[in-house]
């Protein structure tokens, strides 16, 4: 490599009394993680590299520390493979370094040499946990953006795919790319979404929900996901094909989809895979129990509290005999119960795997029967609750079964008031929210049915 | 360029006119009609409907003559504010009241059937759910309504095919026979309200003459479908109880749901179901009314904030729909604002077509 070697020979003492070698040392000087060593010499003044050695490739770096013998630089720049070698200033320095690059420079140079030996940690391949089926792909996206564009196109193997990347965030410096299919997609809708993302001002981004965070202004922000969140490589693919848009940052396994509307929760990637019969019954199943979610518990505070008369005597003297000895109004034990079954699940959710079993089978076999027999709740409401938690899991997006948890009590409350009347209110007051919002343009309340794919 | 104001798709109209009919036609109308015939019932229905037709006839060729914009924008235009204002006038009476009777005559209807110690003033409180949606625009009122229309005419239909299992078709007759004796009676003409839907879509959304024949379309179709249902809200209690005894039932189709009764229905109590499903077209309906009303109001004081204008016309229709003593005074109402109606149906577009007439003149006299 004579050129890189010239390169370093032609690096120029800074004029100012400070040298690059002296102002990363002071940057990074508090890092334990930052390293310079000495590689060489260029006439009299020895050579630095500067890294931070959690970043870069450890057999990159051997090849240029291998030796420690200073008298070796051209043998050790020889053996270095990597991308072109260029000059940079102190900040474009400090850049690359937090990038993974290593500076070559001299004690006295007011420039230095990015050598690229980044390494990226990351995990390989793995399939869905939040979004797992039976037939179709078994692999998800990981917190790596290029593997995560590497399964994008390997899905769709057309230039119309297009790809837009830019950073966010002062100090985290992530990468945003929007993925999209050009003729498909709406370009207003592109130059929006390219325009919000420009204007975010924030320190740093982690993951992809907090940029629709950021993405939705906060006088927009609802209860809502306002952009389907998929960690599989296929039901992105296939919303880019039908005209959408996917998000990808860097460091974060979850595609964001946008305009998302309503009934796209709904919709199960092995939807596309099964029979058409069996994916409508499928997709039947999954809105009966959205229904039965939302409206059983408050059907029971209607039917045994306020409309008594509406239900069959026999179902209303089984309801009240269960409920005999119980010292609370129905309303109370109702939502005791909702939110004990509430905390069940976000315990099971939280705990390692080998545990959360136990705290399933202790939570509700265990506490389930001693709460009856203590006449807190009657058997009734165990049937009730245990029929809801078992329909909120069968919502697909994981937001939107947090919303359906929450909205079950809204919907509780109107019974408690009102009966029948109550949950009916609650429910128009539910669509009319739903028909008000929009996402990225689209109307939350589309269509029931979804917009064939476009060929690429 | 500017883009042009979004217009009602023609399912989003007729949804929105089934979903009107739904609302009006299930609890106060089917009496009326049973009390103002000895002849056949389907007559009065048919007379209503023809009017209406010729009433929208006369709308859609109004609205033909808009180009892309709004009905009391171009009459504002074409007449200057003051005498638009006083050709709206009425229409926006006709409306307040359309609003003030709804609210009220439902929450009498909830009173008398599921929650008879709920006070009417607490339950007309349901009118901020719908003064919300008003204010958030005509396109969320038209999704709502492709919503709740796949709901609640489902649940209707099914209530309606249950209630046809225990009729005897012979109480229905005669059903050939009329003498035209309901045109004397005051009823047949207080039942004008149910035919009115196509009154409120023409003043919300922009029109040209494409969109107005849509509006037309949808409206025929609209009527085409619902008029089974109402001829079902009326016969079915006459099926049941025969003409004498439903004619003095105040809900005759309120009474008929509470006849119904078979060991493989789940709930025994069918007219708390029809109760519950009726509030989803009430609160719609109620919905546009006010968003009919709110745009007209901002349309004839365009420097007004529309988050005050639709405040003042929610609070307004509260108290009126409060202040109204008994359910005879919300007959009464009905009765006394049938010369406001007969203006909405062909006074309005009359005068509308003759000042667009006009103005046209004018103006190619000038070019």
């Amino acid at each position: 490599m004579p050129e890189i070697l010239e390169a370093i020979h032609r690096l120029r003492a800074g004029s100012g009394s400070r040298s690059l070698f002296g102002m990363l040392r002071d940057a990074f000087g508090d890092s334990a993680d930052y390293r310079t060593e000495a590689v060489g010499a260029s006439g009299s003044e020895p050579v630095y590299i500067c890294f931070l050695a959690s970043l870069c490739s450890t057999q990159k770096l051997d090849l240029l520390l291998g030796s420690t013998g200073i008298g070796e630089l051209s043998a050790k720049l020889s053996r270095y493979n990597g991308t072109s070698i260029g000059e940079a200033d102190q900040p474009a320095c400090e850049k690359a370094i937090c990038n993974g690059s290593a500076v070559i420079c001299t004690s006295l140079s007011e420039n230095g040499l990015l050598v690229d030996l980044s390494e990226t940690q990351q995990r390989g391949i793995g399939s869905p946990i939040t979004e797992s089926v039976l037939q179709g792909p078994m692999y998800a996206f990981n917190e790596n953006l290029d593997a995560n564009t590497a399964l994008i196109r390997q899905q769709i193997r057309s230039p119309k795919l297009k790809m837009w990347e830019t950073k966010v965030g002062e100090l985290s410096q992530t990468r945003i790319a929007v993925f999209y299919c050009q003729g498909a997609a709406d370009p207003d809708l592109l130059a929006s979404l390219k325009e919000r993302i420009g204007n975010i001002q924030a320190d740093g981004i982690q993951d992809s929900g907090q940029l629709l965070r950021l993405l939705v202004s906060r006088k927009k922000l609802g209860l809502f996901p306002l952009a389907m969140s998929s960690e599989r490589p296929d039901r992105s693919t296939a919303d880019l094909l039908r005209g959408k848009m996917v998000i990808m940052v860097n460091g974060s396994p979850f595609a964001l989809t946008v305009p998302a509307v309503y009934t796209d929760f709904w919709h199960s990637p092995e939807d596309n895979y099964v029979n058409p019969y069996v994916a409508y019954f499928l997709l039947s199943l999954r809105f009966l129990a959205m229904f039965m979610n939302l409206f059983l518990p408050a059907l029971y505070i209607a039917l045994t509290s306020v409309n008594v008369d509406v239900n069959r005597l026999e179902i209303s003297l089984a309801a009240s005999a269960s409920r005999e000895g119980v010292p609370y109004p129905v309303f109370v034990e109702t939502f005791l119960m909702l939110l004990i079954i509430d905390f069940i699940t976000e315990a099971g959710i939280r705990l390692p795997k080998t545990i959360s079993s136990t705290v399933t089978m202790v939570g509700g076999v265990v506490l389930g029967q001693a709460i009856i027999q203590a006449n807190i709740v009657s058997n009734l409401l165990v049937i009730i609750v245990a029929a809801t938690a078992i329909t909120n899991f069968i919502v697909i997006d994981y937001q939107m079964g947090l919303v359906q948890r929450i909205l079950k009590y809204f919907i509780a409350i109107g019974a408690t008031v009102a009966g029948l009347l109550g949950i009916m209110f609650c429910f128009a007051c539910l669509v009319f929210y739903l028909s008000c919002l929009e996402s990225f343009g689209a109307p939350y309340l589309t269509s029931l049915r979804r917009k064939g794919a476009i060929q690429p | 360029m500017k883009k042009n104001p979004p217009s009602l798709t023609g399912y989003d109209m007729f949804s929105i006119q089934v979903l009107f009919f739904g609302a009006s036609a299930g609890f106060i109308y089917p009496s009326m009609i049973v009390r103002s015939t000895t002849g056949a019932y389907w007559v009065p229905l048919v007379v209503w409907a023809a009017v209406a037709l010729l009433s929208c006839l006369l709308y859609s060729k109004l609205l033909g003559r808009l180009q892309e914009g709004k009905l009391i924008d171009r009459l504002c235009q074409s007449a200057g504010i003051p005498a638009a204002l006083i050709i709206c006038l009425p229409q926006l009476i006709f409306i307040f009241g359309a609003l003030v009777v709804m609210l009220r005559a439902y929450s009498e209807l909830i009173t008398m059937t599921m929650l008879p110690t709920t006070p009417i003033t607490f339950l007309n409180g349901m009118l901020l759910a719908p003064g919300a949606l008003a204010l958030a625009g005509m396109m969320p009122i038209a999704r709502a309504a492709r919503v709740l229309y796949l709901i609640s005419t489902l649940l209707s239909v099914c209530l309606m095919l249950i209630g046809f299992s225990d009729v005897k078709w012979t109480l229905g007759g005669p059903w050939l026979f009329t003498n035209g004796d309901f045109l004397m009676i005051r009823n047949f003409y207080s039942g004008s309200f149910i035919w009115m839907g196509f009154v409120f879509t023409a003043l919300i959304g922009s029109y040209n003459p494409r969109i107005s024949g849509r509006y037309r379309k949808s409206y025929i179709y609209a009527l085409l479908l619902s008029f089974p249902m109402i001829a079902g809200f009326i016969y079915l209690p006459v099926m049941t109880f025969g003409r004498e005894l439903t004619r003095h039932l105040t809900l005759p189709y309120i009474s008929k749901m509470d006849s119904v009764y078979h060991y493989w229905v789940v709930f025994e109590n069918l007219t708390a179901l029809f109760v519950s499903v009726t509030m989803l077209y009430v609160l719609l309906v109620m919905a546009l009314k006010l968003h009919a009303l709110g745009e007209s109001v901002k349309s004839l004081f365009p420097r007004a904030n529309p988050i005050w204008i639709y405040g003042i016309v929610v609070l307004l229709v509260y108290a009126s729909a409060s202040a109204l003593p008994s359910w005879r005074a919300v007959e009464g109402t009905i009765f006394y604002t049938l010369g406001l109606r007969l203006y909405a149906l062909f006074g309005f577009p009359l005068l509308g077509l003759a000042l667009l007439s006009v103005r046209e003149r004018k103006r190619k006299v000038a070019s």
